[in-house]
């Protein structure tokens, strides 16, 4: 079964659809890039898969089900914005998504923790943003999850932790899990897609395999980006 | 999960509450010593002014403390539900029952420790000495009634102190849920639908309470003689009344919480 | 080993053509076992499943086995690695060929050229 299934998806905020009856299947095993410029809907469709949202017309489903109590204990969704309250420690954080989710790898956090160079006593708003991200994307990935939304999870890392976050997706991955990455930094995360989706004004643009694109276009994905955007 | 949820909000708020109520009675022990000083000192215009500002000021701070409980517990359902921190509260694996609920019985908990850290802080300032407070007057009034009565009208009294609250709290819960459903101006809207709300309920309840005085006095008037009884049977019409208007505000409150925190969640 | 992905070719067949090259120059010996592809991904900083699809390649080549116990191993054929060896050859003298032609020089200058070039690295050596 998809784990994550959209059928005439619709979601407006004003006039204008963020999302316009979207229809889209991912299939566990898989890391799909969600890629598109600023606006494009990437936020709004994982925001509707985490029912954070709720679509104006159409479906979302994740592993067949709607969003709701069933779907929230197998989706790990790491925000565009970090979403702690400030005044937590890192190991009161470790607590919190121990207390909750029984998919929580509490070793595997606190070894990546200490890779990072993260303090379990330091509290969220004595980290800089580029550490809270970090603090963030380590709990999200330490969860053995059916389904990771990582929205821009590299937006605002700099190189270094940029590969070490793209090499914790690698070494994560899960056959019969699907990893969904949103970004707009497409070359750094091509070779670690099978699959992308191209954005553009709510409506789905491509949904080709990285290496169908290179094969057809001869040229990197990120090429076939540019010139797809710079046309509209 | 209910019981972990509750864990979370009592750390959250209690960093905050547990300091106020630790001045609120550090202020309070502090003008009880003074007022000490100025009974064993002679009795300087200074003095009498400076105890006078010192008893002041606690009143300040009593009043402060309540005020304080009821913005903290509203903010912090604002905070953690319809801000950043929603993105995670919304995703956790729990039922929207759960958070409406953690939030309902830590809110609860304080307003019951506030009540508890005010009347402390009044025993200490009226604690021994010739000054003593009289704040058990309302007792005159069930002297008239049997044992079995006291306990009674005090347990309906309790119980409607309690429904009130929660059904205060809910509709604080209701129109914040309302108002974030909205696409713009959301806080606006939580603002309008709550006067929308304490409109409809201050009529409603007027409406019942009107009609239960009535009754009760025309119960009264009819009884010959005013006897403890009668006014016993009247007072209970009257408390149970308000209960069950405050309990069905409180259930369709929740409901309507609910409702638009699992169907119309719009966290943008 | 150094992965460099280019840009312009499918990333699997770019992973077959690296593997292949670590065999022959012997980084991965005839017999040797191969680390895992989660392990070869993450070195990359490739998706797993192109990597699993370059081993699949590999394997009907006939450069890697599978053991259903020890996870994958570089053959022990070692006439298999030598002819891969002509093969990559092959392929480069090919290129070799077709970028002269570009250039617009006939097969005898042509020819001419490497040998040249072929004495002046002698005699620097």
């Amino acid at each position: 079964m998809a784990i994550l299934e959209c059928r005439g998806l619709t979601k407006r905020y004003g006039a204008q659809p963020a999302l316009d009856a979207i229809d889209l299947t991912v299939q566990p095993g898989g890391i799909v890039g969600l890629l598109g410029p600023n606006g494009s809907g990437k936020t709004t469709l994982i925001k509707l898969a985490n029912g954070l949202l709720v679509p104006d017309s159409g479906e979302i489903l994740i592993n067949g089900k709607k969003p709701g109590y069933e779907t929230k204990s197998i989706v790990s969704y790491l925000p565009e914005r970090p979403y702690f309250s400030d005044w937590m420690r890192t190991e009161q954080l470790l607590d919190m998504f121990e207390d909750f989710y029984p998919d929580f790898d509490r070793q595997r956090a606190e070894e990546m923790l200490h890779h990072m160079n993260i303090q379990p006593k330091q509290r969220i708003k004595e980290m800089s943003k580029g550490m809270r991200e970090k603090v963030q994307l380590i709990l999200v990935m330490s969860r053995r999850a059916k389904l990771y939304l990582l929205d821009e999870p590299i937006g605002g890392v700099d190189p270094a932790t940029r590969d070490y976050i793209l090499q914790t997706i690698i070494s994560n991955y899960d056959p019969e899990a699907a990893v969904i990455i949103s970004t707009h930094l497409i070359s750094d995360v091509e070779n670690v897609l099978d699959d992308v989706i191209f954005l553009s004004y709510g409506h789905i643009l491509m949904h080709k395999t990285v290496d169908e694109i290179r094969m057809t276009e001869g040229k990197s994905v990120d090429a076939v980006f540019r010139e797809v955007f710079r046309c509209l | 999960m209910l019981i972990k949820l509750m864990k979370q909000d009592l750390r959250a708020t209690g960093r905050v509450m547990l300091p106020l109520y630790l001045a609120a009675i550090i202020l309070a022990a502090l003008t009880r010593l003074m007022n000490v000083f100025q009974s064993s000192a002679m009795d300087s215009r200074f003095w009498n002014i400076f105890s006078g500002i010192t008893a002041f000021l606690v009143g300040v701070a009593i009043v402060a403390l309540v005020i304080m409980t009821f913005v903290m517990m509203v903010w912090r359902f604002y905070k953690n539900y319809m801000t950043d921190e929603g993105y995670l509260m919304f995703t956790l694996p729990v039922r929207t029952g759960e958070l409406i609920f953690s939030k309902l019985i830590v809110t609860l908990f304080w307003y019951l420790c506030t009540g508890v850290v005010v009347l402390v802080a009044v025993l200490i300032l009226g604690s021994g000495g010739n000054g003593s407070i009289e704040i058990m007057g309302v007792g005159d009034f069930f002297e008239a009634f049997s044992q079995s009565q006291k306990t009674g009208a005090a347990l309906l009294s309790i119980l409607m102190v309690l429904i009130t609250g929660v059904s205060g709290v809910l509709e604080l819960y209701a129109s914040m849920a309302i108002g974030q459903s909205f696409k713009k101006n959301k806080v606006f809207m939580m603002v309008v639908f709550f006067f929308v709300f304490s409109i409809a309920t201050s009529i409603v309840s007027s409406i019942f309470s009107t009609q239960s005085i009535v009754g009760a006095s025309n119960m009264l008037s009819e009884a010959y003689a005013l006897s403890a009884d009668s006014v016993y049977k009247s007072a209970m019409r009257v408390l149970w009344t308000s209960i069950i208007v405050q309990g069905c505000w409180s259930v369709f409150y929740y409901f309507i919480t609910h409702l638009m925190l699992s169907k119309r969640l719009n966290l943008q | 080993m150094q992965w460099n992905i280019r840009d312009d070719a499918p990333v699997y067949a770019q992973l077959v053509e690296h593997i292949k090259l670590a065999i022959v120059c012997g980084e991965f010996k005839p017999g040797d076992r191969l680390p895992s592809v989660r392990e070869l991904s993450a070195a990359a900083g490739v998706n797993p499943n192109t990597m699993q699809r370059a081993f699949a390649e590999l394997e009907r080549d006939g450069l890697v086995l599978t053991q259903r116990t020890s996870g994958r191993s570089v053959t022990e054929d070692v006439g298999r690695v030598e002819q891969t060896k002509r093969q990559l050859a092959a392929a480069a003298i090919q290129t070799f060929w077709v970028n002269m032609r570009k250039l617009g020089y006939a097969q005898r200058e042509a020819l001419q050229l490497l040998q040249q070039s072929g004495t002046e690295m002698k005699e620097e050596t």
